[in-house]
């Protein structure tokens, strides 16, 4: 059956199921492009911009020059630290984010609102405040005679306070979808809690869990206020990368800065690309 | 129904938001660092931010600086030399070392007579600079002295007196990083004058400072970030500023200052910018500030005068010395002053020679870095 | 009650506790530490009020920016779905993967007076850099996909059934997305609104580099909070923190009760 010509405007009225389905709520050409056309110019002051300018500035003296800036011993050397305190922060959060996220989730007690507005709080607190306060509570002066600082247990523990929101609420709302059945299912099966947990629930998670370990990882590379005080920023031995990358910008070393700092946003994009990838690819098979 | 044509409108819209929001954003971004004749716009390094608050409040006091406004950043010389250079709006600055105004008269911010506007603005004579214990500092464009301390717990528990004890096993000693701050660069500089000082060579001097680096357990940003550490517990001494220490005992901090019987001259630069030499307000306040009654501000507040009288009557708030060779310059470090040194210790591309191949002749303490913490 | 359950609840509580609760309260506890009125009066702090002003005109600029392109993206990734699309929800996630120090640089590389359209927009008069606008830029880019994380996956939840009534039934697209579209859609963008708002509030590394840390002129709450701890100011540091901490605080209890309160009914009606 043609379709019938609305006499008011020339656009299509659906009629049939199929045109019913098809077509979920297309706005007018004109919103889309004018819209369009503002997304893209507000994405290209605020970021792609300055991205063309970082790269610019990083192969300025040629891929030679870029590969010896990012090579340079004391660059490497604030790599791997960085590496592997996020890759350290990373894998505890993913643990605890699962956790804090279920007991949010599958349990009830008072307070329960406190906790989740808690796990927010990283991103409103300045790094700058979050450092001087952890230098005092885990410092040398720690009330609690706990001292980490200038230790790359020092660098994780700020890199976890920062990183645990991304855990937390990228499975949080998975989980808060999930329903009961397929694991009530499992258990009254015969299946152990453990066994339930292994073969039910966690596959269903993984994908987004994955999704939010990317991101805390890629998102702990770059972390430098709450990371560079308790770090006591000992070049080659304590030194994150962000915080070399901050020292080559104050020597005026303009285009070393900007050569590490897209190996630095390299080693986080790629993280961010592979582990939604992977998420994705994961989730398809869990369908 | 008229016709309308959607596509025009909405792009008119958009883009009309958009130019009315630049706009407006552009109209208050003009009101940073306004160019009046009655607002000086004043960038300093990070220690004498507090010292600038007192200068400031007196000039406002006196007729010249009858409604005379002023806009303040402070922060580590690096930055804040690179933001005048990128422009940042400065008439008056005040940076931690000679290289940094070198850098700005690069970028045409000072002009390149900036030095003699000591004698030529201030109208301060040389007859008139100060003269330490025996030793008169004739540098111009330079507003105030200091000299390298250490920093030690109240009462010195680990008794710490001249640089050898700093190199001791168990020394913990906490400076900044010498690549984001110019306090460091002072620091270390001052313990290889030290070495100089008792007849070391060069060679040797440079071993002193390795051992010395080796012996750092946090190499902070800023000053200021350091002397959070330091009171934070961490290490048993601190190297910096004599005007910062005094600064922090003023605040009531619990720390002891010890100064070495060996150390550098700190000599603070100060300049009116390409843009203060037309501000008759940026003029009038640097006046102001080698005054009798501005150096005294500063005096007060830990600073040693350059001014012969002020330094006369406020010399015994400070250390002395025993003989005027105890305070090494940077003059006498190298003929070039800071265009020499600078590079030489803190490049950052490090160069060897073809002769001593043991340490580089561009870059020493970059090279040296490698070994921070390892003792 | 089971012991496991029980168990999970302590390891979880004490890890919050000591990574995020414990510090919280000491930076309430030091505020406080000279009393109430210490507290009440630093909050007058010429410097800081200058702050708090300044941080109010940069949020009122960057969260509706934030708001109108988050919601716009979220509806152009999810309804029409393309190549392009998938690059885009890729893309967006990556200002939170960005080291703040990394976005003041390459700000200050493309619009500082030496920088790219710096130098343009330097001949016309305007500064970009060291100004409002270079604020505004820093913190529109380090929290562009805030409002849209929340917004996307509910938009793929909520489908479009309702909407294809209702434009069936003769309804404009405008009205269908202010009446349809944005009502399944509130609380996630509100709750979106309040992260935005949130880490605006607290951003330090980008917007020190890019702002020039003019006192009382470019210096927002979190960098005038960052200068007291440089000038041994640390109570009015802190007194500075606890404001901060307990705007974002309330306004994400409010709103996270009330999301977790609608999602409740929500699962009622599904």
């Amino acid at each position: 059956m043609p379709a019938l010509l609305d006499s008011t405007n020339s656009r299509e009225v659906p009629t049939t199921p199929k045109q019913l389905l098809r077509g979920s709520g297309r706005s007018p050409k004109y919103v889309r492009s004018g819209a369009r056309s503002l997304a893209v110019t507000y994405l290209s002051v605020i970021v792609l911009i300055p991205f063309a300018a970082l790269l610019t500035n990083a192969f300025s003296g040629g891929l030679g020059q870029f590969w010896n800036d990012v090579t340079s011993l004391e660059s490497l050397d604030a790599l791997r630290l960085t590496l592997l305190c996020s890759l350290a922060a990373a894998v505890v959060n993913t643990v605890m984010g699962l956790a804090t996220a279920w007991v949010l989730v599958r349990d009830r007690f008072k307070g329960q609102g406190v906790l989740n507005t808690l796990i927010d709080l990283p991103f409103a607190l300045p790094t700058v405040v979050a450092g001087v306060t952890f230098y005092a509570l885990y410092g040398p002066l720690s009330p609690l005679h706990i001292t980490i600082t200038g230790t790359w247990i020092g660098i994780t523990v700020a890199i976890m306070f920062v990183t645990l929101p991304f855990t937390v609420r990228s499975v949080q709302p998975v989980l808060e979808t999930l329903t009961f059945t397929a694991e009530s299912a499992a258990a009254t099966l015969g299946a152990s809690p453990v066994r339930v947990f292994r073969t039910v629930t966690l596959p269903v998670l993984l994908p987004s869990l994955l999704t939010g370990t990317g991101l805390a990882f890629a998102r702990a590379l770059g972390e430098y206020g709450s990371v560079v005080f308790i770090s006591n920023n000992l070049p080659y031995r304590t030194e994150v990368a962000s915080s070399y990358i901050y020292s080559l910008t104050s020597s005026n070393e303009n285009g070393a800065a900007a050569a590490v700092a897209v190996a630095l946003l390299i080693l986080a994009l790629g993280t961010l690309v592979s582990f939604s990838a992977l998420g994705r690819f994961l989730s398809r098979g869990a369908k | 129904m008229p016709v309308f044509k959607p596509k025009t409108t909405a792009r008119r819209l958009v883009s009309t938001t958009l130019v009315t929001c630049l706009m407006a954003m552009g109209g208050v971004s003009t009101l940073a660092g306004a160019a009046t004749t009655t607002n000086v716009n004043v960038v300093g390094y990070s220690v004498v931010g507090p010292a600038y608050k007192a200068l400031e409040a007196a000039f406002e006091a006196t007729p010249a600086g009858q409604n005379v406004t002023f806009t303040n950043t402070f922060g580590s010389s690096d930055t804040e030399t690179n933001n005048v250079a990128k422009g940042l709006a400065a008439d008056v600055v005040n940076l931690s070392y000679a290289s940094n105004m070198a850098t700005l008269v690069t970028a045409g911010k000072v002009p390149s007579t900036w030095a003699s506007q000591e004698s030529t603005v201030a109208g301060v004579k040389q007859s008139t600079k100060a003269a330490l214990s025996q030793t008169v500092y004739p540098t111009p464009g330079i507003v105030t002295d200091s000299v390298v301390v250490f920093i030690v717990r109240k009462g010195n528990p680990l008794n710490i007196q001249d640089w050898p004890d700093l190199i001791k096993s168990g020394a913990q000693v906490v400076t900044p990083n010498p690549a984001t701050s110019g306090s460091a660069k002072w620091n270390l500089l001052a313990g290889y004058a030290a070495q100089l000082a008792k007849g070391d060579t060069t060679t040797q001097a440079y071993s002193y400072l390795k051992s010395l680096i080796s012996h750092t357990v946090a190499q902070p940003s800023s000053g200021s970030t350091a002397m959070a550490a330091f009171l934070g517990g961490t290490g048993n001494v601190l190297l910096d500023y004599e005007d910062d220490a005094i600064a922090a005992q003023n605040a009531g901090d619990a720390i002891s200052i010890v100064t070495p019987p060996t150390t550098l001259l700190i000599e603070n630069p100060i300049a009116l910018t390409t843009t203060g030499v037309n501000n008759p307000a940026a003029t009038a306040f640097y006046q102001y500030v080698f005054s009798t009654a501005g150096q005294t501000v500063l005096a007060n507040l830990g600073y040693r005068s350059v001014l012969k009288s002020v330094w006369t009557a406020t010399s015994s708030k400070f250390a002395a010395f025993k003989k005027a060779s105890d305070i090494y310059t940077v003059a006498q470090l190298n003929n070039q002053g800071w265009t020499g040194i600078d590079p030489t210790f803190f490049s950052s591309s490090i160069t060897y020679g073809t002769k001593n191949r043991t340490y580089p002749t561009q870059g020493v303490v970059t090279y040296l870095e490698q070994f921070a913490g390892t003792a | 009650m089971t012991r496991s359950r029980l168990l999970l609840r302590v390891i979880v509580l004490t890890y919050v506790g000591l990574l995020i609760a414990l510090p919280l309260g000491f930076v309430f506890e030091r505020s406080l530490s000279h009393g109430l009125g210490a507290f009440v009066s630093a909050l007058r702090d010429p410097a800081m009020d200058d702050a708090l002003v300044l941080t109010l005109k940069v949020v009122l600029l960057a969260v509706p920016l934030n708001v109108i392109f988050g919601i716009g993206t979220s509806l152009w990734i999810v309804r029409h779905p393309s190549r392009l699309t998938r690059v885009l929800d890729i893309l967006i996630d990556v200002p939170l993967a960005i080291s703040p120090i990394i976005v003041g640089l390459i700000l200050e590389l493309a619009y500082a007076q030496s920088g790219w359209f710096g130098s343009a927009f330097a001949a016309w008069g305007w500064h970009v850099m060291f100004s409002l606008p270079a604020i505004v830029i820093a913190s529109v880019f380090v929290s562009l996909p805030l409002v849209s994380r929340q917004v996307i996956p509910l938009l793929r939840e909520v489908g479009t059934h309702q909407e294809e009534t209702a434009q069936s039934l003769g309804a404009g697209p405008v009205r269908v997305f202010f009446t349809i579209t944005m009502r399944s859609i509130t609380w996630a963008a509100a709750y979106g609104v309040s992260l935005t708002l949130a880490r605006v509030l607290g951003e330090y590394g980008a917007v020190l580099i890019v702002s020039g840390n003019i006192s009382q002129v470019t210096q927002t709450l979190t960098l005038n909070i960052g200068a007291n701890f440089e000038n041994f100011n640390d109570f009015q540091g802190f007194v500075g923190a606890s404001l901060l901490s307990l705007a974002s605080l309330a306004l994400l209890i409010v709103l996270s009760t009330a999301r977790y309160r609608e999602r409740r009914r929500h699962d009622y009606l599904v």
